[in-house]
């Protein structure tokens, strides 16, 4: 038996899905955290049920890739039964959704999920007479806490053996007419499969897919455009403004039928919420809560990194022990090892607590509440506030903020946050900065190199939404309730987000630390560093060996202080290079070419086109920023 | 495909009535500037009022249908816009941020 879980955003369908079926898919209190659907197979005592975890969407008036998606899907007819999973706390325009599937016509089940937090805004909900209306079962749960998860198949059973398809709602008779006529216009070859009144409503909607396959039928198409046209010379409106209202209409009488409203309990949650997103206060806790994170994601990760990394460099030095030193199998042995040490020693221990961090401002629902302070500055370049959580994330890692853009609707916001989250110096280029720049020349040039860096992000932000006019659709996003996160929930997330990095990140790193090691063996590094000595040397002022140290930065950028310290055969880098060359070479490895996981997810983001793209615009900024900064400070 | 008279004569008369309407919207669009007009960026905090007309385009009025913001709803401003900042408004018990871009399109009256 297939049982597809369908419902708004931020509904809790993947709490709910991996309740039921282990941790399979990312859940965050953010609306559209699911974009891709997953499916689960689960037993329960000898039946086996396939579970269908669908993205979020508010109706099914496909106007945005998830909603596509999940709509196909349910159209295609594979699931048995359609659990329309509803957070109670917003009941009224969940309904909506409800009735739009009720037209679809498959057995169905309605999960009233977050009862404890209607129960905290006053709502009470009559589950017994919502049932009665539309004929299904209904079930109340709150997923975060697993309460009422185990009547979900239960009820899905009985919904399935005893067809318990939901009654539809009719809307005012006059329009119910008009439905009634075009019904009877669709012609019996197409769509077999589907419902007749949910291709008519569709129709008189204006649904651009389906009115599609109408191209066919020309003279039909003129008919249904004449019934549209008397809707609207009967309502004086268009006809798809009829139909959302008449069923905006409905829900309410619904809504006001099963709900009743009483007083909210005024919590301490109200009270911290308030704090949050207090116009003054709000900017100073904003900057303290994300100061408070990196302090925590450094202290812990320098906790982790030292014994870790003492491990490794005990096995290199025994290496030339086992291995004839300056053989291949040394060079690749060296290389494995570096690769490891790189990715296991340096990355994960910064990246444990970062998620953990993440995982919880995410339960909490912080992030919706940094959207809403940030939209003004925002706004100054051209995009709206949920462009800050790709930001905030890439100061950790680029790789997990380039992914986080795509919560943002507008393709255009998506390329260009895409975009300005590389330029952003991950912990990697920090260690870069503070290892370089902080310890050579002082704290205070290293903080003023992260303010240059966001200075140049708003400018290439503004200079992007100039050549990419297109207005941005502006802030419209709901601000969940704040939740006390389930710890359960975040050590699973962590664990998922982790599992990720090894897969995507880790491989790469190993691969290109090996090549990079053969290229020593080969001596080839010698000649790049001849090949590409003008840039580095004329046109950066760089001592001519760093050369190899910027191109291999592409694949590594933690290693690239060690690389220099070999390179240059020096740690006391202020004896071979001038504080201008130290600045310049910090702030060429700040800007240019991500790291190749950044690259490899960029890829899967926006497209390989666009990937390279950005690559080659990072590369000329940086060779540009680099060579201004050099002439100045040197006239200086 | 030569058009017919009649259906000439007819298209030309539908062609002047649509530059009827228009410079009849144009002119009531005029003196509405001189009417009180209020949008949701123009109301206090904690008031609620009814939405009387979203204007934009079709996508930001899909967009707010979604989250439950329909013509006719009444609604509660909860924080209003600072510094050209969002708004917050509450909606049968949950709240939506809305960007002053878009606040500024919704129209609104007070109700006591």
């Amino acid at each position: 038996m297939k049982i597809a879980f369908i419902g708004q955003p931020n509904a809790g369908k993947s709490t709910i899905f991996n309740g039921l079926a282990g941790y399979k898919t990312i859940t965050a209190n953010f609306p559209g955290q699911t974009v891709h659907y997953t499916i689960s197979k689960v037993k329960v005592g000898d039946e086996t049920f396939e579970i269908v975890d669908l993205p979020g969407i508010y109706s099914l008036t496909a106007i945005d890739r998830a909603e596509f998606e999940a709509r196909k899907y349910i159209l295609s007819g594979q699931a048995d039964v359609v659990i329309n999973v509803i957070d109670a706390s917003t009941l009224s325009r969940s309904l909506e959704l409800t009735l739009q599937l009720t037209e679809l016509q498959v057995p169905m089940v309605i999960c009233l999920n977050m009862m404890d937090e209607a129960r905290r805004k006053g709502m009470q909900i009559d589950s017994y007479k919502l049932s009665r209306i539309f004929g299904v079962p209904v079930i109340e749960t709150i997923a975060n806490k697993g309460a009422g998860l185990d009547k979900i198949f239960e009820s899905s059973k009985e919904a399935y053996s005893k067809k318990l398809i939901p009654k539809i709602q009719y809307f005012h008779k006059d329009i119910e007419e008009k439905i009634e006529e075009v019904k009877k216009l669709i012609p019996s070859e197409i769509f077999k499969n589907f419902p007749r009144r949910y291709i008519a409503v569709k129709l008189l909607e204006g649904d651009t897919e389906i009115a599609e396959d109408f191209d066919k039928y020309p003279e039909l198409t003129e008919k249904i455009n004449k019934i549209k046209e008397e809707i609207r010379n009967t309502h004086g409106k268009h006809s798809d403004v009829v139909i959302s209202s008449e069923r905006h209409a409905l829900t309410m009488d619904i809504f006001e039928e099963v709900s009743k409203l009483g007083e909210p309990l005024r919590t301490m949650r109200e009270k911290i919420d308030n704090l949050l997103m207090n116009k003054y206060l709000g900017y100073p806790l904003l900057i303290f809560i994300l100061f408070a994170i990196f302090m925590v994601v450094f202290e812990a990760g320098k906790l982790l990194e030292v014994p870790l990394m003492n491990i490794f460099e005990s096995i290199e030095k025994i290496l030339p022990t086992l291995i004839q030193e300056d053989s291949l199998h040394f060079f690749i042995a060296k290389g494995l090892i570096e690769g490891f040490s790189g990715g296991v020693g340096i990355a994960i221990p910064y990246l444990i607590p970062f998620f953990i961090g993440l995982a919880i401002l995410e339960d909490i629902g912080y992030l919706p509440r940094m959207a809403f302070l940030m939209d003004t500055v925002m706004h100054r370049i051209g995009l709206h506030g949920k462009s800050v959580l790709p930001f905030v994330i890439s100061y950790g890692c680029n790789v997990p903020g380039v992914m986080a853009s795509r919560i943002l609707e507008s393709p255009r916001d998506r390329f260009i946050t895409a975009t300005l989250s590389v330029l952003i110096p991950c912990a990697a280029r920090t260690t870069i900065i503070f290892g370089l720049v902080g310890a050579y020349i002082g704290g205070l040039a290293a903080a003023g190199l992260y303010i240059f860096n966001i200075i140049i992000i708003m400018i290439v932000g503004k200079i992007m939404t100039k050549f990419i006019p297109e207005i941005s659709p502006g802030l419209i996003m709901e601000i969940p309730p704040l939740r006390i996160p389930a710890i359960k929930n975040i050590y699973m997330k962590t664990w998922f987000r982790l599992k990720d990095f090894t897969v995507i990140a880790l491989p790469l790193l190993i691969i290109s630390s090996v090549f990079l090691s053969l290229l020593q063996y080969f001596k080839i590094d010698v000649i790049i560093n001849k090949l590409i000595s003008p840039f580095v040397s004329f046109l950066l002022g760089l001592p001519e060996a760093s050369g190899i140290v910027l191109l291999f930065g592409i694949l590594r950028k933690e290693l690239s202080m060690i690389m220099l310290f070999q390179a240059m055969h020096t740690t006391d880098l202020n004896t071979v290079m001038t504080n201008i060359q130290l600045i310049t070479f910090t702030i060429f490895i700040i800007f240019y070419m991500p790291c190749i996981a950044t690259i490899g997810v960029m890829i899967k983001e926006v497209g390989i086109r666009k990937a390279i793209i950005i690559t080659f615009l990072t590369i000329i900024l940086a060779m540009f920023l680099s060579t201004v900064v050099r002439l100045i400070l040197s006239i200086i | 495909m030569t058009k017919s008279p009649e259906k000439r004569f007819l298209s030309a008369i539908l062609g002047y009535k649509k530059i009827l309407y228009r410079s009849v919207n144009i002119f009531y669009n005029i003196i509405s500037i001189y009417k009180v007009m209020k949008t949701l960026i123009d109301i206090e905090s904690g008031k609620p009022v009814r939405i009387l007309k979203i204007a934009g385009g079709k996508r930001v009025r899909q967009h707010l249908q979604c989250l439950g913001i329909h013509t006719g709803d009444i609604v509660t401003l909860k924080k209003n816009s600072f510094l050209g900042g969002p708004i917050l408004l509450e909606i049968n018990g949950y709240d939506v941020a809305i960007g002053k871009g878009v606040a500024s399109k919704i129209e609104v009256e007070e109700i006591e």
